[in-house]
């Protein structure tokens, strides 16, 4: 019966409605016919056979049926004894018309039947057995098995960047450059549905460094706890993904933040994302620094909020809105030969900040020395097309130099404004409402960004003009003092996979130079003294070709 | 050493491309309109007829889209997260659904358009074979022994709701709800095929040709005749029968995050406009406008209506007490033929 094509049986008048004139009766040959139509299936005929009560009952399905007692001639009855009664045309009519009836409605509820085991089997499939195949997209390549319960995903990140150095002419002989910023491969997942685990080497570079290593627990969406390397929760831009930021480079408040640190933390999402939190342990990483082993016993405590009020129902009509607090503090145990402190780079990442280092006499270098505080609040707000973000980062460190110690504060601060063309903006970047795709004429989307950045040493880290006994960790005339950058961006992102980005940030330094005046003195000497003066201004242009799965 | 280009400038052109992006947003908008099953051709018409006029208006271009199911199905994906602009569904009882289990449309959605939101009406009428060989003339003779009648299921169709609540309300009005109860259980007797909604119902008549008559939606009778070709059906228009009232709705959370509330509360006004009324009459639903029923009269027969408030005390009231699981309908009908 359902070797019957559904377009068949739509365009399948081929069951008439049987209404005979009334002036002729019914040729044994239109009783064969009508019953053969009626054969839907071998069900049907027999419906039709009970139905009419003739001897037919008995004959196989799809057999011919000779009416009863009925001659097209109108000849004589056989010769036999008289049988009952011979039904009506208009009886066997009825009779006929019930049987098609009974046949069609059981061919439709079996239909019916089948369009609703098809719709609980796709229902099923896409809850369960789609993920069991391998998919590939924008999130990578996945492995999924059946149950949900194991996933594999490959997914990497590569980046290729251009640097030129406009006005400079001893910046652009060493730094104009073609490079391999990111070349990240990565391995990300679940094991039996409760613990992730995301391994992130790096090969760009001149060695192998590892970025993420880590696994993460949640047996609820409020309390996960991660373990192994990642990024501990400083610094609000920071902890965006790299293939997401509006500029090719953080901003400046990056160089007072670590990029990972080794720990634990417990984090989880309260009120479906209201509420996002982490408390966590770790090694303790100087600002900037990528470490994967511990120098010393002493650890970091590292905790943050984040709120977003209009993740709640009733305002999430309004953008997106993170309101984001964190701190750190801890112990630091350098020593002259590993300072653990950090050098501080620009938007063109030219390192333009060292402190000093007493190459013949270690006491002349300064480390980092006991207690380091950070606090960083930060905000962020999205809102269609448009974005901004914004931090500040305040850090305190114990500086040893010889035998004395003592703090200084370092800050450092930043405001992101974009504008996606085409898209949606967000948290986790531009993401074009249509892909780019020639054949539809659609071509993704255009971000556009400018920010304002700036970083400020603490001026004790220079000494004392007016005290000659006051230590010096940094020169003033090789390391500036603050360091003010605008910047703007222009990315064309086709696809979230697929970005081409050009950016220019201006850094104008304070300090960080100085201009040689030799005089003659009294006796007819001449002396060579040095005037601090302004870094040479950094005029970056930058270009990246971004692949992201 | 040359200077660089000032800042200002910069910042003059990134803010001139920012204006710009900005008015080519502006200029398009876009919603999603989602609907029961037998209105697609109506609003292909209406969305036309309306991005005429609002690109007239505003300058925008509006882009709609449409999806069609079963009533509470719709309904159901909406409470899931489908993201509908507006609703325009076959019960008030679906939109309720939506403020009750997901908020995402105002408790009041009644009380902001005219007619309780309701632009057009429509009635439950019977299809029959040409001819009306059954002779099929009353709600009465639809549960004569041996009478085949199609009707969707109305636990998941609007339609099979407005059909059950009919056939109730007529055999009421006769003799109470004992009456009612004892003719509904005949009717659903001699229903052998519950689909889940009115299209399939409709199918199930048509195309396959099964029983003698249909209980349908007005305008969807009439296309099936239309469609299907006249010499093969006739609708018999009862004496009496319902006042269905089928809603519309802003779905405010959806319009509101979209930045969409504007152009998605004037698609919805455009419905009673005169235009709007009109292409609802050319689509056989009853205009809610007096005069625009008036200059149609000829296309609706006159059928006594008694309405849902009225005979069964609103949709909560009927519901509750018909279509909730354990409720009358389940005590009536059992499955099987």
């Amino acid at each position: 019966m359902r070797s019957i094509s559904k377009d068949k049986r739509m365009k399948g008048p081929s069951v008439p409605e049987s209404r005979l004139p009334s002036s002729r009766a019914p040729s044994v040959r239109t009783w064969r016919v009508r019953v053969r139509l009626l054969g839907i299936g071998g069900a049907a005929a027999l419906a039709v056979a009970a139905a009419t009560g003739s001897a037919a009952a008995q004959a196989p399905a799809g057999a011919d049926v000779v009416a009863p007692a009925v001659t097209e001639a109108g000849g004589s009855p056989p010769a036999a004894p008289a049988p009952e009664a011979a039904p009506n045309l208009t009886e066997l009519q009825n009779r006929i018309d019930a049987a098609e009836q009974a046949s069609r409605i059981a061919v439709r509820r079996v239909e019916l039947l089948e369009e609703q085991l098809a719709a609980t089997a796709q229902a099923a499939k896409q809850q369960k057995d789609v993920p069991t195949f391998t998919t590939a997209g924008e999130r990578g390549f996945n492995f999924r098995s059946g149950d949900g319960l194991y996933l594999l995903r490959v997914k990497g990140q590569l980046q290729i960047d251009t640097r030129w150095f406009l006005n400079d002419g001893a910046l652009s002989d060493k730094a104009d450059t073609f490079l391999i910023r990111r070349m990240r491969p990565s391995i990300d997942g679940t094991v039996f549905g409760l613990v992730d685990y995301k391994f992130t080497p790096d090969f760009a570079g001149a060695s192998l460094a590892v970025f993420d290593a880590y696994a993460d627990i949640h047996p609820f969406q409020w309390l996960r706890l991660r373990a192994g390397k990642f990024k501990s929760p400083l610094g609000l831009e920071r902890l965006q993904n790299d293939p997401d930021l509006v500029f090719m480079e953080r901003a400046l408040t990056q160089d007072l933040t670590p990029q990972r640190d080794v720990g634990a933390a417990l984090g989880g999402e309260v009120g479906n994302g209201i509420l996002t939190y982490s408390l966590g342990v770790y090694n303790g990483a100087p600002d900037s620094a990528n470490p994967d082993v511990d120098t010393n016993h002493a650890k970091d405590f590292v905790g943050r909020v984040l709120l977003q009020p209009f993740k709640a129902e009733a305002l999430s009509g309004l953008g997106s809105l993170g309101l984001h607090f964190a701190a750190s503090t801890g112990n630091r145990f350098g020593t002259p030969t590993n300072t653990l402190l950090p050098a501080y780079k620009s938007g063109g990442q030219n390192t333009f900040f060292n402190y000093i280092s007493g190459t013949t006499d270690p006491a002349g270098t300064p480390f980092a020395h006991l207690r380091q505080t950070r606090i960083n609040p930060g905000l962020y707000y999205y809102f269609g097309g448009f974005g901004v973000l914004g931090e500040y980062v305040w850090d305190k460190q114990e500086v040893q130099k010889g035998n004395v110690t003592t703090n200084l504060v370092n800050w450092a601060a930043h405001g992101t404004a974009s504008f996606v063309i085409g898209g949606k903006n967000g948290y986790d970047g531009a993401t074009p409402n249509q892909v780019l795709d020639f054949t539809k004429g659609t071509w993704g989307a255009l971000e556009i960004g400018v920010r304002w950045n700036y970083l400020k040493v603490d001026g004790a880290t220079f000494g004392s003009t007016t005290d000659t006994t006051a230590l010096v960790f940094a020169d003033n005339t090789k390391s500036p003092a603050k360091v003010q950058a605008f910047g703007g961006a222009i990315n064309y992102v086709p696809s979230r996979t697929f970005r081409l980005c050009v950016n220019f940030e201006q850094s104008r330094f304070t300090g960080g130079s100085s201009v040689k005046t030799t005089t003659t003195d009294a006796t007819g000497a001449k002396v060579t003294t040095a005037t601090v003066t302004n870094r040479h201004t950094e005029n970056a242009l930058l270009g990246r070709v971004q692949v992201n799965f | 050493m040359k200077r660089m280009p000032s800042l200002p400038l910069a910042a003059g052109l990134g803010l001139a491309v920012l204006l710009a992006s900005g008015t080519t947003a502006l200029a398009q908008v876009k919603l999603l309109n989602v609907s029961y099953d037998p209105t697609r051709e109506l609003y292909v018409e209406v969305n036309k007829a309306f991005g005429a006029q609002w690109k007239q208006q505003t300058g925008q271009t509006v882009d709609i889209s449409q999806s069609h199911g079963g009533s509470g199905k719709q309904a159901r994906s909406v409470i899931d997260g489908l993201e509908a602009d507006v609703v325009t569904l076959g019960l008030a009882a679906d939109i309720d659904a939506i403020v009750e289990k997901s908020q995402r449309i105002a408790p009041d959605w009644a009380k902001k358009l005219p007619n309780h939101a309701t632009p057009f009406t429509s009635t439950v009428v019977f299809v029959v074979r040409k001819g009306n060989p059954r002779q099929i003339k009353e709600w009465d003779d639809l549960v004569k022994p041996g009478t085949i009648v199609v009707t969707p299921n109305p636990k998941t169709s609007a339609g099979g709701r407005w059909a059950y609540l009919a056939a109730w309300g007529v055999a009421r009005q006769k003799g109470g709800d004992a009456a009612a109860k004892d003719y509904v259980t005949k009717l659903y007797k001699n229903v052998p095929v519950l689909d889940s909604g009115a299209r399939g119902s409709t199918i199930t008549f048509s195309q396959r040709n099964i029983g003698h008559a249909l209980l349908a939606w007005e305008n969807e009778a009439v296309m099936l005749v239309n469609e299907m070709g006249k010499d093969k059906f006739d609708i018999v228009y009862p004496t009496s029968s319902i006042l269905a009232e089928p809603p519309v709705a802003v779905v405010d959370r959806n319009v509101d995050k979209h930045k969409t509330r504007a152009a998605a509360e004037a698609y919805l006004k455009f419905l009673y406009t005169d235009e709007g009324q009109a292409i609802g009459a050319k689509h056989h639903y009853r205009p809610t406008n007096a005069a625009i029923l008036g200059k149609n009269a000829s296309q609706f027969p006159k059928v006594k209506l008694f309405s849902v408030d009225d005979t069964f005390g609103g949709w909560a009231a009927a519901t509750k007490a018909h279509f909730a699981d354990g409720g009358l309908f389940d005590q009536i009908y059992k499955p099987g033929w």
